[in-house]
């Protein structure tokens, strides 16, 4: 694993730039930062493509942030992992806040770092010693 | 064979190794730097997650997966039946997706990353 300061550099303001996109309905901006075989893995384990994904966000607005970031670099592909937190509402509008882990693959083409996947898994509270971990 | 299919062959080693018990064989399947996410959000590293399969056997069945290959990267997704036997504890069987990141160093695949996500109705 070989991370360069600047690629570290990079890939934060990438997901800055698309959370802040995610949280104005921006979904061109949002467009651009993904690949074209995007896939999304929902909270619910449910599975979208870019268009789908794209859908969803604009169908349900949202706010997202993120918590500090692991961020591992293999060549051209670099894997992010950290916190992320959903502010939304629910179906009568009362806000809600989502914490989630989120497990992020970005690839770099043609000199350009890119979003290729997304899957979230919902945090609980830490379970007893004796729970099972799937 | 075509890396696409090697990282398939790579994920059925790591099924037999964790279907059989053999802890070794499944960290071999993996880097030293690799990240496990848990179905619950709590990560660990290689060592904690082999742990944790000695402490609660399992099997991995594997269904309709995919690879997405990027020079010597690649990312592997697709569904799974987690079916784990804790000692004292009913079978508990875990339907869910997973996400697992592949990386080819000296020859050879090793897996990067895992996160698995429970399925779940969406709330109403």
């Amino acid at each position: 694993m070989t991370a360069s300061l600047d690629d570290i550099a990079v890939l934060t303001a990438l997901e800055d730039a698309r959370c802040r996109a995610i949280s104005a309905g921006d979904l061109d901006t949002l467009r651009a930062m993904l690949t074209d075989d995007y896939l999304h893995v929902h909270m619910t384990g449910r599975v979208d493509d870019r268009a789908g994904h794209l859908a969803a966000v604009a169908a349900r607005p949202r706010r997202s942030e993120r918590g500090a970031l692991d961020i591992r670099v293999y060549g051209d592909l670099a894997v992010l992992v950290g916190e992320q937190v959903n502010h939304g509402a629910d179906s009568e509008g009362r806000p809600t806040a989502t914490r989630a882990v989120c497990h992020q693959v970005a690839v770099r083409e043609d000199g350009a770092w890119r979003v290729a996947s997304v899957q979230l898994t919902p945090l609980r509270d830490p379970s007893p010693a004796s729970e099972a971990r799937p | 064979m075509d890396p696409a299919d090697e990282v398939l062959e790579l994920e059925r080693r790591r099924c037999a190794a964790v279907a059989a018990g053999d802890l070794v064989g499944l960290a071999e399947t993996l880097t030293e730097d690799y990240l496990h996410v848990f179905g619950g959000g709590t990560t660990s590293g290689r060592e904690d997650y082999v742990a944790e399969l000695k402490a609660g056997p399992r099997t991995h069945e594997r269904h309709n997966l995919h690879v997405r290959v990027y020079g010597d990267t690649a990312v592997l997704t697709g569904n799974i039946t987690n079916t784990m036997r804790y000692p004292d504890r009913p079978v508990r069987v875990v339907e869910a997706f997973v996400t697992q990141v592949a990386v080819k160093h000296g020859g050879a695949w090793r897996f990067v990353s895992w996160q698995i996500t429970p399925k779940r109705q969406p709330a109403s």
